[in-house]
């Protein structure tokens, strides 16, 4: 939702849960009580006749696949959970959890890893630096660069700094939507939580790029990286502070 | 030698399924110009021997079961699922965007 168009930036994103279905009302509809139709004066309506299971932050939803075939890549036949033991919406609040939660086997990707890991299995690169990572993990011949200790380690934890369903992102979201919710007087715990986001947004920012350039340089010009392991300590510290505010706050 | 990806999105809309097929020497996997890692310009090699790509794409195709005592999508196409499963890797611990 944030690209190079700052106009394009959102003032305010809102995820529903699961069931939810969000979109624009009247501007002056009733906080309380629940309409039967999209008509009613309710803000809020139930109908028996749509159902809606596939919104928006949350782990059934934003959990998927994707399969590689081919020479380079390794045969590791399922790597990551069982098709019975995915995230789903059964039982209470429909589902309303998060991926990150879940702590899933296998690798975690993201979609944006399908290009790159596409891309460097083929022998190509783009003129272009992806938002994803070569997934080293299913590398049967991974080049040099790639295949030093601690590599592979610094992907993850870029994954869980950087994907829009990692860690920080989970507890960042969580923080915020907190904060909002907050009642406090002059809006100190709205203040405090956006200017404590504000500088983990920074920080994030500027490890992520960091990292992701050193990442692409290792699978497309086989750049060693220096220093994976300070990164990596760094890539936790930011992640725990996200998750540290996250708790700060009550839900 | 072939390379196949298989990718699907959650994303309840109509059904969508793209096949392409790439041949050496016309290896644009997208309209962004893509340049070979060796620097051959122009002149395309694809690494490991790969002469063909099969990237396909399913919508609102589930490996995971909505249902725990029901089959999910995909394991309902023994065939493609077996494929991947001995042949390379199959990766559910992927994720997409909130939408």
């Amino acid at each position: 939702m944030v690209n190079a168009d700052p106009a394009r930036t959102p003032t305010l994103a809102m995820f529903a849960n699961p069931d939810y279905y969000l979109q624009t009302g009247s501007t002056s509809c009733t906080a309380s009580g629940v309409g039967t139709s999209y008509k009613s004066p309710n803000c809020v309506y139930q109908t028996d006749s749509y159902a809606w299971d596939h919104g928006d932050y949350a782990a059934e939803v934003n959990s998927n696949y994707v399969g590689f075939v081919g020479p380079g890549v390794k045969h590791l036949g399922l790597d990551g959970p069982a098709a019975n033991q995915g995230p789903d919406s059964a039982g209470a609040n429909s589902g309303l959890t998060v991926v990150s939660d879940y702590h899933l086997p296998g690798p975690w990707v993201d979609e944006t890893d399908i290009r790159p890991t596409m891309m460097y299995l083929l022998g190509l690169r783009d003129d272009y630096e992806h938002d994803g990572r070569v997934i080293t993990q299913i590398l049967s011949y991974p080049n040099f660069a790639l295949s030093q200790p601690g590599v592979t380690a610094l992907g993850e934890c870029y994954k869980q700094l950087n994907s829009s369903v990692g860690e920080f992102a989970a507890d960042t979201l969580q923080a915020d939507t907190n904060a909002i919710e907050s009642n406090t007087a002059g809006d100190s715990e709205y203040l405090r939580v956006d200017a404590q986001l504000r500088g983990l947004e920074v920080a994030r920012d500027q490890l992520a790029g960091q990292i992701k350039g050193e990442l692409e340089d290792a699978a497309f010009r086989d750049k060693p990286i220096f220093g994976t392991a300070q990164q990596t300590g760094a890539c936790q510290a930011l992640i725990k502070a996200a998750s540290a505010l996250s708790n700060s706050t009550s839900s | 030698m072939r390379l196949t990806a298989v990718a699907a999105s959650a994303v309840l809309v109509g059904g969508l399924c793209a096949v392409g097929t790439v041949t050496s020497g016309l290896a644009s996997a997208s309209p962004v110009k893509a340049h070979s890692a060796r620097g051959d310009g122009d002149s395309c090699h694809l690494a490991n021997g790969i002469k063909h790509v099969v990237q396909i794409g399913f919508d609102n195709v589930h490996f995971f079961r909505d249902n725990p005592n029901v089959p999910s999508d995909l394991e309902l196409m023994p065939n493609l699922l077996n494929f991947i499963e001995q042949n390379g890797v199959m990766l559910s611990n992927n994720h997409r965007l909130p939408g």
